[in-house]
Protein backbone atom coordinates (compact mmCIF):
# COMPACT_ATOMS: atom_id res chain seq x y z
CA UNK A 1 0.00 0.00 0.00
CA UNK A 2 1.47 3.22 -0.69
CA UNK A 3 1.91 5.99 1.59
CA UNK A 4 0.68 9.28 1.58
CA UNK A 5 2.86 11.76 -0.52
CA UNK A 6 4.61 13.91 1.47
CA UNK A 7 5.84 16.40 -0.70
CA UNK A 8 3.90 19.02 -2.26
CA UNK A 9 0.84 17.06 -2.13
CA UNK A 10 -1.97 18.40 -3.84
CA UNK A 11 -5.29 17.93 -3.56
CA UNK A 12 -7.96 16.76 -6.69
CA UNK A 13 -11.55 16.22 -5.31
CA UNK A 14 -12.85 13.11 -7.82
CA UNK A 15 -16.46 12.54 -8.15
CA UNK A 16 -18.05 8.61 -7.30
CA UNK A 17 -21.83 7.84 -8.09
CA UNK A 18 -23.39 5.83 -5.52
CA UNK A 19 -23.09 3.09 -8.44
CA UNK A 20 -19.37 3.70 -8.81
CA UNK A 21 -19.15 3.76 -4.76
CA UNK A 22 -19.89 0.63 -4.06
CA UNK A 23 -16.40 -0.18 -5.24
CA UNK A 24 -14.82 1.75 -3.03
CA UNK A 25 -17.52 -0.04 -0.17
CA UNK A 26 -16.07 -3.32 -0.91
CA UNK A 27 -12.69 -2.33 -1.04
CA UNK A 28 -12.99 -0.58 2.75
CA UNK A 29 -14.95 -3.85 3.49
CA UNK A 30 -11.84 -5.95 1.99
CA UNK A 31 -8.89 -3.90 4.27
CA UNK A 32 -6.15 -4.01 1.94
CA UNK A 33 -5.84 -0.42 0.49
CA UNK A 34 -7.01 1.43 3.37
CA UNK A 35 -9.88 2.53 5.92
CA UNK A 36 -10.83 5.92 3.91
CA UNK A 37 -12.40 6.79 0.96
CA UNK A 38 -9.54 8.92 0.28
CA UNK A 39 -6.64 6.59 1.16
CA UNK A 40 -8.98 4.07 -1.13
CA UNK A 41 -8.69 5.78 -4.08
CA UNK A 42 -5.39 7.07 -3.50
CA UNK A 43 -3.88 3.36 -3.64
CA UNK A 44 -5.96 1.99 -6.27
CA UNK A 45 -5.27 4.81 -8.31
CA UNK A 46 -1.66 4.47 -7.85
CA UNK A 47 -1.31 0.47 -8.10
CA UNK A 48 -3.06 1.63 -11.73
CA UNK A 49 -0.36 3.69 -13.10
CA UNK A 50 1.91 1.18 -11.88
CA UNK A 51 0.00 -1.69 -13.88
CA UNK A 52 -0.11 1.02 -17.17
CA UNK A 53 3.35 1.09 -16.41
CA UNK A 54 3.21 4.96 -15.85
CA UNK B 1 -20.29 -35.74 -25.22
CA UNK B 2 -23.04 -35.85 -22.61
CA UNK B 3 -25.45 -38.77 -22.53
CA UNK B 4 -29.19 -37.40 -23.96
CA UNK B 5 -31.96 -39.36 -23.48
CA UNK B 6 -34.10 -41.50 -26.38
CA UNK B 7 -35.21 -39.66 -29.16
CA UNK B 8 -38.94 -37.66 -28.59
CA UNK B 9 -39.67 -35.85 -31.78
CA UNK B 10 -38.64 -35.62 -35.36
CA UNK B 11 -40.02 -33.94 -38.02
CA UNK B 12 -38.18 -33.30 -41.63
CA UNK B 13 -39.33 -29.79 -42.42
CA UNK B 14 -39.41 -29.09 -45.76
CA UNK B 15 -39.40 -26.09 -48.00
CA UNK B 16 -40.04 -23.87 -46.75
CA UNK B 17 -41.89 -24.66 -43.78
CA UNK B 18 -41.64 -25.12 -40.16
CA UNK B 19 -42.21 -26.34 -36.70
CA UNK B 20 -42.83 -25.21 -33.32
CA UNK B 21 -41.86 -28.22 -30.84
CA UNK B 22 -41.70 -28.15 -27.54
CA UNK B 23 -38.31 -28.80 -26.19
CA UNK B 24 -38.38 -28.93 -22.13
CA UNK B 25 -35.82 -27.90 -19.65
CA UNK B 26 -32.63 -30.44 -20.24
CA UNK B 27 -34.33 -32.20 -23.28
CA UNK B 28 -31.81 -31.18 -26.75
CA UNK B 29 -32.99 -29.83 -30.07
CA UNK B 30 -31.19 -30.96 -32.81
CA UNK B 31 -31.11 -29.21 -36.47
CA UNK B 32 -29.37 -31.49 -39.19
CA UNK B 33 -28.51 -30.54 -42.27
CA UNK B 34 -30.79 -33.21 -44.16
CA UNK B 35 -28.47 -32.25 -47.50
CA UNK B 36 -26.44 -29.44 -46.66
CA UNK B 37 -26.22 -25.61 -47.63
CA UNK B 38 -29.08 -24.23 -46.18
CA UNK B 39 -29.10 -21.80 -43.97
CA UNK B 40 -31.93 -22.37 -40.51
CA UNK B 41 -34.01 -19.06 -38.67
CA UNK B 42 -34.72 -20.49 -35.42
CA UNK B 43 -37.13 -18.87 -32.67
CA UNK B 44 -37.71 -19.81 -29.35
CA UNK B 45 -40.09 -19.02 -26.51
CA UNK B 46 -40.81 -19.72 -22.59
CA UNK B 47 -43.34 -22.28 -23.42
CA UNK B 48 -45.07 -21.07 -19.85
CA UNK B 49 -44.56 -17.32 -20.42
CA UNK B 50 -44.54 -16.25 -24.27
CA UNK B 51 -43.31 -12.78 -23.64
CA UNK B 52 -39.90 -14.39 -22.17
CA UNK B 53 -38.41 -15.22 -25.78
CA UNK B 54 -34.78 -15.77 -26.96
CA UNK B 55 -33.02 -12.25 -27.03
CA UNK B 56 -30.94 -12.10 -29.93
CA UNK B 57 -29.26 -8.63 -28.85
CA UNK B 58 -28.69 -10.46 -25.43
CA UNK B 59 -26.84 -13.35 -26.30
CA UNK B 60 -25.09 -11.04 -28.97
CA UNK B 61 -23.74 -8.55 -26.30
CA UNK B 62 -23.02 -11.63 -24.03
CA UNK B 63 -20.94 -13.79 -26.46
CA UNK B 64 -20.16 -12.18 -29.58
CA UNK B 65 -21.43 -11.86 -33.03
CA UNK B 66 -21.47 -14.90 -33.77
CA UNK B 67 -22.30 -18.27 -30.73
CA UNK B 68 -20.50 -20.66 -30.85
CA UNK B 69 -20.13 -24.28 -28.86
CA UNK B 70 -20.24 -23.97 -25.30
CA UNK B 71 -21.70 -20.34 -25.33
CA UNK B 72 -25.13 -20.04 -23.89
CA UNK B 73 -28.18 -18.40 -25.90
CA UNK B 74 -30.06 -16.06 -23.42
CA UNK B 75 -33.35 -14.87 -23.26
CA UNK B 76 -34.59 -10.85 -23.71
CA UNK B 77 -33.24 -8.67 -21.29
CA UNK B 78 -36.63 -7.92 -19.33
CA UNK B 79 -35.82 -11.58 -18.01
CA UNK B 80 -31.87 -12.30 -19.26
CA UNK B 81 -32.01 -15.69 -18.31
CA UNK B 82 -30.25 -18.50 -20.06
CA UNK B 83 -32.90 -20.47 -22.77
CA UNK B 84 -30.12 -22.73 -24.14
CA UNK B 85 -26.98 -23.68 -24.21
CA UNK B 86 -25.25 -24.74 -27.16
CA UNK B 87 -23.58 -28.60 -26.86
CA UNK B 88 -22.39 -29.26 -30.01
CA UNK B 89 -22.20 -27.41 -33.14
CA UNK B 90 -20.70 -28.83 -36.74
CA UNK B 91 -17.60 -26.50 -37.74
CA UNK B 92 -19.56 -25.77 -40.87
CA UNK B 93 -21.95 -23.82 -38.95
CA UNK B 94 -21.67 -20.58 -38.90
CA UNK B 95 -24.20 -18.63 -36.73
CA UNK B 96 -25.12 -14.79 -36.96
CA UNK B 97 -26.35 -12.61 -34.45
CA UNK B 98 -27.36 -9.84 -37.03
CA UNK B 99 -29.35 -10.53 -39.81
CA UNK B 100 -32.58 -10.72 -37.97
CA UNK B 101 -34.90 -12.42 -40.34
CA UNK B 102 -36.15 -12.00 -43.82
CA UNK B 103 -39.18 -10.60 -44.98
CA UNK B 104 -41.57 -10.92 -48.12
CA UNK B 105 -41.15 -7.19 -48.67
CA UNK B 106 -37.23 -7.49 -49.53
CA UNK B 107 -37.99 -9.60 -52.61
CA UNK B 108 -41.29 -7.80 -53.82
CA UNK B 109 -39.45 -4.47 -54.13
CA UNK B 110 -36.42 -6.58 -55.99
CA UNK B 111 -39.32 -7.90 -58.35
CA UNK B 112 -40.17 -11.37 -57.25
CA UNK B 113 -43.77 -10.55 -55.82
CA UNK B 114 -44.52 -12.65 -52.77
CA UNK B 115 -41.76 -14.71 -52.14
CA UNK B 116 -41.03 -17.41 -49.16
CA UNK B 117 -39.27 -15.58 -46.35
CA UNK B 118 -38.63 -16.31 -42.86
CA UNK B 119 -40.95 -13.92 -40.99
CA UNK B 120 -43.68 -15.05 -42.84
CA UNK B 121 -42.85 -19.08 -42.10
CA UNK B 122 -42.11 -18.83 -38.79
CA UNK B 123 -45.29 -16.70 -37.76
CA UNK B 124 -47.08 -19.96 -39.96
CA UNK B 125 -45.30 -22.11 -37.10
CA UNK B 126 -46.16 -20.41 -34.17
CA UNK B 127 -49.34 -20.16 -35.35
CA UNK B 128 -50.08 -23.33 -34.20
CA UNK B 129 -49.87 -22.29 -30.61
CA UNK B 130 -52.50 -18.96 -30.99
CA UNK B 131 -48.82 -16.67 -31.37
CA UNK B 132 -49.35 -13.89 -34.42
CA UNK B 133 -46.91 -12.71 -36.97
CA UNK B 134 -45.92 -9.66 -34.21
CA UNK B 135 -44.21 -12.16 -31.80
CA UNK B 136 -41.61 -13.89 -34.26
CA UNK B 137 -38.17 -12.08 -33.03
CA UNK B 138 -35.14 -11.91 -34.79
CA UNK B 139 -33.17 -15.05 -35.30
CA UNK B 140 -30.01 -17.32 -33.91
CA UNK B 141 -29.25 -18.15 -37.91
CA UNK B 142 -27.00 -21.31 -38.01
CA UNK B 143 -25.48 -21.94 -41.23
CA UNK B 144 -25.73 -17.95 -42.50
CA UNK B 145 -21.88 -17.40 -43.60
CA UNK B 146 -22.32 -13.75 -43.01
CA UNK B 147 -19.24 -10.73 -43.40
CA UNK B 148 -18.72 -7.14 -42.36
CA UNK B 149 -16.44 -4.86 -43.70
CA UNK B 150 -14.58 -2.39 -41.77
CA UNK B 151 -17.53 0.29 -42.36
CA UNK B 152 -20.05 -2.11 -41.53
CA UNK B 153 -21.48 -2.87 -44.31
CA UNK B 154 -23.51 -6.44 -43.83
CA UNK B 155 -23.05 -9.37 -46.48
CA UNK B 156 -23.47 -13.20 -46.89
CA UNK B 157 -21.22 -15.50 -48.23
CA UNK B 158 -21.34 -19.27 -49.44
CA UNK B 159 -23.19 -21.59 -47.59
CA UNK B 160 -20.88 -24.15 -46.07
CA UNK B 161 -23.13 -26.62 -44.39
CA UNK B 162 -22.71 -29.85 -45.51
CA UNK B 163 -25.16 -32.84 -45.25
CA UNK B 164 -25.31 -34.33 -42.18
CA UNK B 165 -24.28 -31.28 -40.39
CA UNK B 166 -25.69 -30.45 -36.88
CA UNK B 167 -25.97 -28.77 -33.72
CA UNK B 168 -27.31 -28.93 -30.59
CA UNK B 169 -29.20 -27.00 -28.23
CA UNK B 170 -29.69 -28.14 -24.38
CA UNK B 171 -33.07 -26.16 -23.31
CA UNK B 172 -32.09 -24.61 -19.87
CA UNK B 173 -35.79 -23.99 -19.52
CA UNK B 174 -39.05 -25.37 -21.06
CA UNK B 175 -39.22 -23.94 -24.36
CA UNK B 176 -41.22 -23.71 -27.38
CA UNK B 177 -38.55 -24.42 -30.20
CA UNK B 178 -38.99 -22.87 -33.83
CA UNK B 179 -36.51 -24.17 -36.55
CA UNK B 180 -37.31 -22.98 -40.17
CA UNK B 181 -35.08 -23.35 -43.19
CA UNK B 182 -34.48 -19.74 -44.15
CA UNK B 183 -37.21 -18.53 -47.38
CA UNK B 184 -34.23 -16.10 -49.05
CA UNK B 185 -31.76 -19.12 -49.82
CA UNK B 186 -32.86 -19.76 -53.16
CA UNK B 187 -31.97 -16.06 -54.64
CA UNK B 188 -28.71 -15.70 -52.74
CA UNK B 189 -25.73 -17.45 -51.33
CA UNK B 190 -27.32 -17.55 -47.84
CA UNK B 191 -28.27 -21.18 -48.93
CA UNK B 192 -26.38 -21.32 -52.01
CA UNK B 193 -28.90 -20.50 -54.31
CA UNK B 194 -31.46 -23.17 -53.39
CA UNK B 195 -34.07 -24.28 -50.89
CA UNK B 196 -33.22 -26.93 -49.25
CA UNK B 197 -34.66 -29.30 -46.16
CA UNK B 198 -33.90 -29.76 -42.57
CA UNK B 199 -34.60 -32.38 -40.05
CA UNK B 200 -34.86 -31.27 -36.69
CA UNK B 201 -35.20 -34.05 -33.52
CA UNK B 202 -35.82 -33.69 -29.93
CA UNK B 203 -33.73 -35.70 -27.20
CA UNK B 204 -35.21 -36.44 -23.66
CA UNK B 205 -33.69 -35.22 -20.98
CA UNK B 206 -30.74 -37.51 -19.18
CA UNK B 207 -29.06 -37.09 -15.82
CA UNK B 208 -26.10 -35.80 -17.35
CA UNK B 209 -28.52 -33.39 -19.43
CA UNK B 210 -29.99 -32.31 -16.83
CA UNK B 211 -26.69 -32.20 -14.65
CA UNK B 212 -25.35 -29.58 -16.98
CA UNK B 213 -28.99 -27.57 -16.68
CA UNK B 214 -27.86 -27.19 -13.12
CA UNK B 215 -24.43 -26.06 -13.50
CA UNK B 216 -25.82 -23.56 -16.05
CA UNK B 217 -28.38 -22.32 -13.79
CA UNK B 218 -26.03 -22.01 -10.45
CA UNK B 219 -23.57 -19.73 -12.52
CA UNK B 220 -25.77 -17.57 -15.01
CA UNK B 221 -28.90 -17.46 -12.24
CA UNK B 222 -29.69 -15.13 -8.80
CA UNK B 223 -28.51 -11.67 -10.32
CA UNK B 224 -30.45 -8.53 -10.16
CA UNK B 225 -32.53 -7.60 -12.99
CA UNK B 226 -33.17 -11.66 -13.89
CA UNK B 227 -36.84 -10.36 -12.99
CA UNK B 228 -39.88 -12.69 -13.47
CA UNK B 229 -43.14 -10.53 -14.30
CA UNK B 230 -44.06 -10.77 -10.78
CA UNK B 231 -41.68 -8.30 -9.92
CA UNK B 232 -42.53 -5.83 -12.99
CA UNK B 233 -44.11 -2.38 -11.98
CA UNK B 234 -46.81 -2.92 -15.09
CA UNK B 235 -46.63 -6.73 -15.38
CA UNK B 236 -50.41 -7.02 -17.06
CA UNK B 237 -50.07 -7.73 -20.78
CA UNK B 238 -51.92 -5.13 -22.46
CA UNK B 239 -55.30 -7.01 -24.23
CA UNK B 240 -55.92 -3.97 -27.01
CA UNK B 241 -53.32 -2.66 -29.67
CA UNK B 242 -54.47 1.37 -28.66
CA UNK B 243 -52.11 2.95 -26.42
CA UNK B 244 -53.54 5.23 -24.31
CA UNK B 245 -51.60 7.69 -21.27
CA UNK B 246 -52.05 6.07 -18.03
CA UNK B 247 -52.50 9.30 -15.96
CA UNK B 248 -51.48 7.86 -12.45
CA UNK B 249 -48.73 5.95 -13.97
CA UNK B 250 -45.70 7.36 -11.88
CA UNK B 251 -42.38 5.56 -13.31
CA UNK B 252 -39.52 4.30 -11.14
CA UNK B 253 -36.09 4.52 -12.58
CA UNK B 254 -32.99 2.57 -11.41
CA UNK B 255 -31.09 4.14 -8.86
CA UNK B 256 -32.81 7.68 -9.13
CA UNK B 257 -31.52 10.12 -9.53
CA UNK B 258 -27.81 9.86 -9.54
CA UNK B 259 -25.64 11.46 -6.98
CA UNK B 260 -22.45 12.36 -6.69
CA UNK B 261 -19.76 12.14 -3.74
CA UNK B 262 -16.98 14.21 -3.97
CA UNK B 263 -13.63 12.22 -2.49
CA UNK B 264 -10.58 14.46 -2.14
CA UNK B 265 -7.21 12.42 -3.13
CA UNK B 266 -4.05 13.75 -2.40
CA UNK B 267 -1.58 13.31 -4.65
CA UNK B 268 2.33 14.05 -4.91
CA UNK B 269 4.10 16.12 -7.54
CA UNK B 270 5.45 13.59 -8.85
CA UNK B 271 2.07 11.25 -8.84
CA UNK B 272 0.46 14.65 -10.44
CA UNK B 273 2.30 14.73 -13.16
CA UNK B 274 2.53 11.09 -14.43
CA UNK B 275 -1.65 11.83 -14.19
CA UNK B 276 -1.37 14.18 -16.31
CA UNK B 277 0.13 12.12 -18.69
CA UNK B 278 -2.59 10.46 -19.13
CA UNK B 279 -4.93 13.43 -19.28
CA UNK B 280 -2.10 14.39 -22.17
CA UNK B 281 -2.96 11.19 -23.47
CA UNK B 282 -6.42 10.89 -23.95
CA UNK B 283 -7.53 8.83 -21.04
CA UNK B 284 -9.96 11.77 -19.05
CA UNK B 285 -10.11 15.44 -19.67
CA UNK B 286 -8.79 16.27 -16.37
CA UNK B 287 -6.51 14.63 -13.12
CA UNK B 288 -10.32 14.22 -11.17
CA UNK B 289 -11.79 12.33 -14.25
CA UNK B 290 -8.65 9.95 -14.84
CA UNK B 291 -8.29 9.09 -11.30
CA UNK B 292 -11.72 7.85 -11.04
CA UNK B 293 -11.24 6.12 -14.33
CA UNK B 294 -8.16 4.92 -13.21
CA UNK B 295 -9.99 3.45 -10.04
CA UNK B 296 -12.50 1.92 -11.46
CA UNK B 297 -10.54 0.18 -14.55
CA UNK B 298 -8.13 -1.27 -12.04
CA UNK B 299 -10.73 -2.60 -10.22
CA UNK B 300 -12.72 -4.23 -13.15
CA UNK B 301 -9.14 -5.53 -13.48
CA UNK B 302 -8.12 -7.00 -10.47
CA UNK B 303 -11.34 -7.59 -8.57
CA UNK B 304 -14.36 -8.59 -10.60
CA UNK B 305 -15.84 -11.60 -10.68
CA UNK B 306 -15.89 -13.77 -14.10
CA UNK B 307 -14.88 -10.55 -15.69
CA UNK B 308 -13.67 -11.42 -18.99
CA UNK B 309 -10.07 -9.48 -20.30
CA UNK B 310 -10.76 -6.94 -22.81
Amino acid sequence: MADSPSDGAQIIEVTFNQQQYVIIEKLKAEGQFGRTDEEIVRNIFLEFLRQEGV
Amino acid sequence: MLQYGPLKTEVLLQPVSGKALPVLRGEVIRIIQEEGGQCVDFNAFNLHDYKEYLGVSNTRSRNAFRVKKGDIIWSVSSRDRPMFVILEIAETCRTDLLGGRCRASLFDRRGYGLHTNCQDTLSAAIGEYDLTPDDVHDSLNLWMNTEWDSVGRYFTLQNTGRKGDYVDLLATIDTLSVAAPCGSGDLGWTSNFALRPIRVQVFEAADETLARVKEIERQNTGFKGQRTPDEFKVNKIKADRELRRNQSYVPEFVNYPIINKSIRVPLSTDELAKTNQLVSAGLGRDAAEVIRIGAILWYMRNREPGRRSR
